[in-house]
């Protein structure tokens, strides 16, 4: 499954929800202020407690409006532009959005 | 492949538009059908006629109507949600007398039964929300 999530992981539990549930294979794409979960600080210990076999994407065009550099994300994170989020969305059936 | 997509958030509040924008120009740059936008709740204000944005800012609706001039993208807008916040369609306006159309140009007036058709019908369903 791939979800999608857009809202800050400070403000909201959709991420939070979103990694209790994924299990291996699950990708999950943060869009919009969810990119604040990649910011190598605490909240990103929600995506360190993450399953290994789940991969974790960042869309750039957001990561950028809100200057987060990549060299500010955690590690795992993986990026991508708007092009690679249709990848996404292609390669995974089905898709969720999660609010 | 074909990609549908609703928005439920109205534009210019929510990024939901924009995102759902820069999505569908990169699908059909990537050879994808985009089969129906469907707006949903608020996202109904995306379809809004009248609005007019400062001319050195991005004018979403506007950016809408060329979409399904340029593409073919069929734009719907749900019934209930649009006549619940006062967006007429012809029609309707003139059968209620003292109402103005409030449609934009390349947007059509439709009920859930085409939103489920677009979820049967594609191969993706992505919501852009609030």
């Amino acid at each position: 499954m791939l979800y999608i999530i857009n809202k800050n992981p400070s403000q909201n539990l959709a991420l939070k929800n979103c990694v209790d549930q994924a299990i291996a294979g699950d990708v999950i794409l943060l869009i919009e202020s969810a990119v604040y979960a990649v910011i190598n600080a605490a909240q990103s210990t929600l995506l360190q407690s993450l399953d290994d076999q789940v991969s974790v994407y960042a869309l750039i065009p957001d990561l950028q409006a809100r200057g987060i550099a990549l060299d500010q994300c955690y590690r795992g994170v993986n990026v991508v532009d708007y092009a690679g989020f249709v990848g996404l969305v292609t390669e995974h059936q089905p898709v969720r959005s999660c609010f | 492949m074909k990609i549908s997509l609703q928005i439920n958030a109205s534009p210019y509040q929510h990024q939901a538009a924009d995102s759902a924008w820069h999505f569908i120009q990169a699908a059909i740059l990537s050879g994808h059908e985009v089969y129906r936008v469907f707006f949903y709740h608020d996202g109904i204000f995306n379809a809004l006629r009248d609005a007019r944005p400062p001319g050195d800012e991005r004018d979403i609706v506007k950016r809408w109507s060329d979409l399904n001039a340029k593409h073919g993208v069929d734009l719907v807008v749900c019934v209930s949600s649009a006549q619940r916040r006062g967006l007429l369609e012809q029609t309707v306006a003139k059968k209620l007398g003292g109402y103005q159309a409030a449609l934009a140009d390349g947007f059509r007036i439709a009920g859930l039964g085409l939103l489920m058709e677009a979820i049967i019908e594609a191969d993706r369903h992505i919501t852009f929300g609030a």
